[in-house]
């Protein structure tokens, strides 16, 4: 299964760093504990209030399963379910092309 | 020797008034001016509740406090816990060799500092305030946030952004967050959270052209040139130019560009530019006057939390007239700066 993330927000403000991570690629044990958290996200819910400024908020979907939407993670709450995939992130994530205003 | 009064203390106010009826005259004396005393501290204090409409303030301070900060800078170990970790340096004890530590300190210094001497605000909240500074907040954590109570400062990820501690203007911005909250207290997100974010912009770029002797022409006008990684080169946001401060930068420099439903750090760049126009229309530096006016808007009780761009631009001009008059170049810049950005007044 491929899951996307996106983190925006913090102090850098509307800059998206953005991975991609495929379980079938991951150990059997952190893909199926990757997969289980999965179920339990906020799919399609509306993100939650950031707890300060410039906290950083994620973004996850999985490209197979557009139908899902998107589940939004503040900073606490992606490093208690899904810190594997937020480790990846910062370690593999790249910049997202800018889109600027005009 | 000074005289001394025992009835200027913790009293029921039913207790006094007894004792100013009293038949020895040094009991009265005493119980009457312990009751004028307590007096006006509660007309002062309705008074400054009548300003605020009702919204919680600090404490009256009669007497002129203030002037040093109280810093205490705390090494977090890489760890993402928001309770602050060891203490490495507390105010007034010598730097370690810790760089992250000791340019946390100075920041947080430079920021009490420009609040102080400009505005004679004593620390974030006006009453004195201990300044707490976590550094080496994550592991290679590309962020730097004040969440209320304390600073804390990641080491950066080195590709988006190095140091955070290096900020002295990132250092002004988050503790302006702090400011904000105890005055307007300016939602966070729409067009309340873009002026969040823009007053952090506006007096961290001061607090940083104040600690380095910079006017309104020789400062970048950049925000975040000294943390910023390779990805984001040459800065995070720029006032002057928004939208060209990086490769990725998306903020509109006025309305026509303004992002329905953006990100609160994409439209703060038209509040943003407005101040640059106004700071550089006056000249010198940005604290003479634009900086007290922005001030004395962001402390205006009349400044709801879900304020917009047009009633913060609003509330700037009346400050602005009240200050200067109405007819004032002051007032006119301020007009001005709001025209340049497209905000109706």
């Amino acid at each position: 299964m491929r899951i996307r993330v996106r983190r925006l927000g913090g102090i850098a403000g509307n800059i998206a760093l953005a991975a991609e991570v495929d379980t079938a690629e991951l150990p059997s044990p952190d893909a199926e504990r990757l997969e289980d958290a999965l179920g339990g996200l906020p799919w399609g819910a509306r993100a939650p209030e950031p707890p300060h400024p410039d906290a950083f908020r994620y973004e996850i979907d999985l490209p197979d399963h557009p139908e899902r939407g998107t589940a939004v993670l503040g900073e606490a709450e992606m490093e208690r379910r899904l810190d594997a995939l937020r480790a990846h992130l910062q370690r593999n994530g790249v910049v997202e092309p800018g889109r600027r205003p005009r | 020797m000074a005289e001394r009064n025992a009835l200027r203390c913790i009293l029921p106010p039913g207790l006094l008034d007894r004792l100013a009826r009293s038949d020895e005259e040094a009991v009265r004396r005493s119980a009457l001016d312990a009751l004028r005393l307590d007096s006006r501290f509660r007309i002062a204090r309705a008074e400054s509740a009548s300003r605020t409409g009702g919204r919680t303030t600090a404490p009256v301070t009669f007497a002129r406090v203030g002037g040093s900060p109280h810093r205490t800078i705390y090494d977090q170990d890489r760890g993402t816990s928001q309770t602050l970790g060891r203490v490495v340096r507390a105010e007034g004890q010598p730097a370690t060799d810790d760089v992250a530590a000791t340019e946390a300190y100075d920041g947080l210094g430079y920021t009490y500092d420009y609040y102080w001497i400009t505005f004679q605000r004593d620390s974030i909240d006006g009453q004195g305030q201990t300044l707490h500074g976590g550094v080496h907040f994550g592991e290679n954590y590309p962020n730097a946030f004040w969440d209320g109570h304390a600073m804390f400062f990641g080491d950066g990820d080195g590709q988006v952004l190095t140091r955070t501690t290096a900020g002295i203007d990132v250092i002004g911005h988050e503790l302006t967050h702090g400011v904000t909250q105890y005055e307007a207290n300016l939602v966070y997100s729409g067009q309340s959270g873009a002026l969040n974010e823009s007053v952090s912009d506006v007096f961290g770029i001061q607090v940083k052209q104040r600690a380095l002797g910079q006017d309104v022409t020789t400062s970048d006008w950049l925000i975040g040139a000294d943390i910023v990684g390779p990805a984001l080169q040459p800065a995070l946001r720029s006032m002057k130019d928004p939208g060209h401060a990086n490769p990725h930068d998306d903020q509109p420099a006025d309305m026509d560009g303004y992002v329905d439903g953006g990100d609160v750090h994409t439209n703060s760049g038209i509040p943003n530019h407005a101040f640059y126009v106004l700071a550089t229309t006056l000249g010198g530096h940005a604290w003479d006057a634009a900086g007290p006016i922005w001030y004395a808007t962001l402390r205006d009780a009349r400044l709801t939390p879900t304020a917009t761009f047009q009633e913060f631009a609003r509330l700037s001009v009346r400050n602005a007239i009240m200050v200067y008059g109405a007819t004032s170049t002051e007032a006119d810049a301020v007009r001005a700066s709001w025209e340049a950005v497209k905000v109706p007044l």
